[in-house]
């Protein structure tokens, strides 16, 4: 590598690529970075005015088709029973995240040996285990160490957020039951932790932004640290190919920039973090002569094996307040207790139940976890028993890959700049849908064992798609994969992708601990390999 | 929009959250005017205007009600928005806020930046799970259960 351009260009700001670049920065890489979003102020998050409720509905909206922000792209979502879900801004999707943060278990990553389905990852909970703890000290995490449902691990940086009145009452029905369950882990500050970072005053919508920083998100907490280290992060910067040499090699990214100006970066390494659905687009976009269906796509895998984790949602309603408006609204405890594979129960794989706390008063009437409020005579009667009394469980599922379920590039919708949208076409499968059934079964016992006084489940959450994994799949074999165990596209050997794209399979479990843990090790294999990676000329 | 449009609106809005004894009806806070100027509600307001007979204003109630349900029951792609912009104006407005607040003890005030006051998380709460031995599977590469 030579100081004549950069050692690296990042694509996408979010989790995944503010990892991977401060990792590299800090090795004394030249990083850049292009973003096509901004960099969010958190001076003035709507949770200050009373109307925040609005903006969830329009400007924060996790849809970018619903939201329609100038600088999203919109995603033909016609043929997909799971809607997108992400932002487009520095931190990337995490500044609408939830922040909760699992790991996946062992066997997350071998689903071909033990189940016989799908396929298992080139790489170990083991290999990872120490990317996850070093990504919990930069990302801060509020849990518990001990639970008996996941290895063991270091002490958690702070204690678990305050569960709630609702949790409370679930976990003691868990209990009852003789059911696993545990206080999440968070990527939220319980008590201040970071730099500059307070602690949660249990305001709610995370969703609308940490006026704090006690929710985590990559530009609070990777970023300031990787442009310390020397990363450079352009704004407004919108790739839409990765170039490539005769012979296939990468040479840099073309990308528009906020006046639409074609502009190109040239590295001798690109790494690609998108995510699984800004991934696979510009991948699919970037062709040429020696790759026709897209950059690093021999296989036409590139785009396949789309997975969510397609959930079930059961609402408890109670016949006193729970408040669970109060408390970061997607995390207090999890049950894992029907996580791995039973055969008795007629599916393979399993789910994990994770309780959210309710909404604020819009929420409550125009639904999400109970249906909407009906219009009309009883309308206000409705609310009034609903609004402040209920808690949820989501019965989180293990999607297995299908070819079929995948991202391509739409004929008919274009963005801002007149880059073609990708387009999303999923469905679920039979095992799934049993998988979903089961959960909601489990949910209602659960509610009523803690005395709910009506259980409501919606058999599938379509407004979900906040998990988008798979579409540049992880493997050893390049004719069944698209990147092998260190991300390294097989077909270029400059090509890195480390993003939810490259999950194997998808756990049943919130993703991003693992996909950044993923990054974080790909950065240190590129660095150890870094001399022998063959680079264009 | 023009004026017998706005009076539909009105009317709309009124038969779709009729006041009661706690609550307003949207007719008494204005709402029609509200959504009409909302920089994103106004056009789901509009489409929802053409979507009903020009007469409506003046039909009696149960007749008002039947189009407003078979609205409702094909034209899922006007009617859904535009009940997502009538509820998010009205539950936001300080009046029914006043009025949630007195239904319910939550407080008719934005969650920043006081928040709100929850119990710490008490470790004593996970005796029973933690008294458990490992529930994960073991996967063969190196961890175990
Ligand atoms: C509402 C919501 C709640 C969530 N809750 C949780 C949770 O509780 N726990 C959890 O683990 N996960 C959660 N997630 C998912 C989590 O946010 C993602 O898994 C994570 O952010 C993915 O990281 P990433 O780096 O792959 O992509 P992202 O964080 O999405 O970042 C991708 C970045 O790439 C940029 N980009 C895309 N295309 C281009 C282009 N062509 N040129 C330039 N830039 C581009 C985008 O603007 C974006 O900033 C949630 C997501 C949402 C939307
Ligand atoms: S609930 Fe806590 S973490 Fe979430 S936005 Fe409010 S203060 Fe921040």
């Amino acid at each position: 590598m030579t100081d004549a351009i950069d050692d690296v260009v990042i694509v996408g700001a979010g989790a995944s690529g503010a990892a991977v670049a401060w990792r590299l920065a800090r090795a004394g890489l030249k990083v850049t970075c292009l973003e096509q979003g901004d960099w969010v102020r958190y001076d003035e998050v709507p949770s200050f005015r009373t109307d925040w409720e609005v903006a969830r509905q329009t400007s924060h909206h996790p849809n970018p088709n619903v939201r329609r922000n100038p600088v999203d792209y919109p995603v033909d979502d016609s043929e997909a029973a799971i809607k997108p879900f992400l932002y487009n801004a520095v931190g990337g999707s995490t500044i609408l995240w939830g922040a909760h943060f699992p790991r996946f278990r062992p066997s997350d990553f071998r689903v071909k040996t033990l189940d016989g389905v799908g396929d298992d990852w080139p790489i170990s909970y083991e290999d990872l285990a120490p990317y996850y703890e070093e990504n919990d000290r930069m990302m801060g995490v509020s849990g518990l160490a001990g639970d008996p449902g996941n290895p063991p691990r270091l002490a958690r940086q702070m204690p678990p957020v305050p569960l709630g009145r609702g949790a409370e009452k679930m976990a003691g029905a868990f209990d009852r039951l003789g059911w696993h369950w545990w206080p999440c882990d968070v990527a939220i500050n319980s008590q201040p932790y970071g730099e500059g970072r307070g602690g949660c005053n249990n305001c709610g919508p995370c969703d609308l932004g940490c006026p704090s920083g006690a929710r985590s998100s990559s530009d609070v907490t990777y970023w300031p640290q990787a442009i310390g280290a020397g990363a450079k992060l352009i704004t407004g910067a919108r790739a839409f190919e990765v170039e490539t040499d005769s012979e296939g090699r990468a040479t840099g990214v073309a990308y528009y920039d906020r006046d639409g100006a074609a502009q190109r970066h040239r590295a001798h390494v690109v790494i690609l973090a998108a995510n699984g659905l800004g991934t696979a687009r510009l991948m699919l976009l970037s062709q040429s002569k020696r790759f026709p269906n897209g950059i690093a796509n021999d296989t036409d895998l590139v785009g396949r094996r789309l997975m969510h984790h397609p959930t079930g949602m059961v609402t408890g309603t109670f016949d006193e307040a729970v408040d669970g408006y109060a408390g970061p609204f997607a995390v207090s405890i999890l049950c894992q207790h029907f996580y791995e594979t039973d055969a008795a129960r007629g599916f393979v794989r399993g789910y994990q139940m994770q309780l959210v706390r309710s909404n604020g008063p819009v929420g409550t009437a125009v639904g999400g976890y109970l249906p909407r409020v009906p219009w009309g005579e009883g309308h206000h009667e409705t609310f009034r028993n609903t609004f402040a009394r209920t808690a949820s469980l989501t019965v989180t599922t293990e999607d297995l890959p299908r070819l079929d379920n995948r991202v391509t590039l739409s004929d008919s919708l274009r963005d801002a700049w007149g880059i073609p949208a990708p387009k999303m076409t999923y469905s679920l499968d039979q095992n799934t849908k049993e998988m979903i059934e089961h959960g909601i079964k489990s949910a209602t016992r659960a509610f009523n064992e803690a005395g709910a006084v009506a259980v409501t489940a919606e058999r599938l959450v379509v407004n979900a798609g906040f998990h988008l994994l798979g579409t540049a799949c992880m493997g050893s074999d390049a004719d069944a994969s698209v990147v092998d165990g260190d991300c390294r596209a097989h077909s270029v050997p400059n090509l890195l992708v480390v993003d939810g794209s490259v999950f194997t399979t998808s756990a049943a479990l919130n993703p991003t601990p693992t996909i950044q843990a993923v990054a974080l090790r790909a950065a240190d294999r590129l660095l150890a390999a870094r001399r022998g990676v063959e680079v264009a000329a | 929009m023009t004026s017998i449009d706005r009076t539909s609106l009105a009317v709309l809005l009124d038969r779709m959250i009729p006041g009661d004894a706690d609550f307003p009806p949207p007719s008494r806070i204005e709402l029609a005017d509200a959504m009409v100027t909302h920089e994103r509600f106004g056009a789901m307001a509009e489409a929802m205007i053409a979507a009903l007979p020009a007469d409506f204003s003046t039909r009696p109630k149960e007749a008002q009600i039947a189009v407003v349900e078979s609205v409702e029951r094909e034209k899922a792609a006007v009617f859904d928005p535009f009940v997502v912009a009538l509820y998010s104006l009205y539950y936001v407005h300080p009046t029914v806020l006043a009025a949630v607040e007195r239904a319910s003890g939550y407080a008719a005030r934005a969650p920043q930046p006081e928040g709100y006051a929850l119990k710490r998380f008490d470790p004593a709460i996970v005796a029973v799970p933690a008294s458990r031995g490992p529930q994960y599977r073991d996967a063969g590469t190196g961890s175990s259960s």
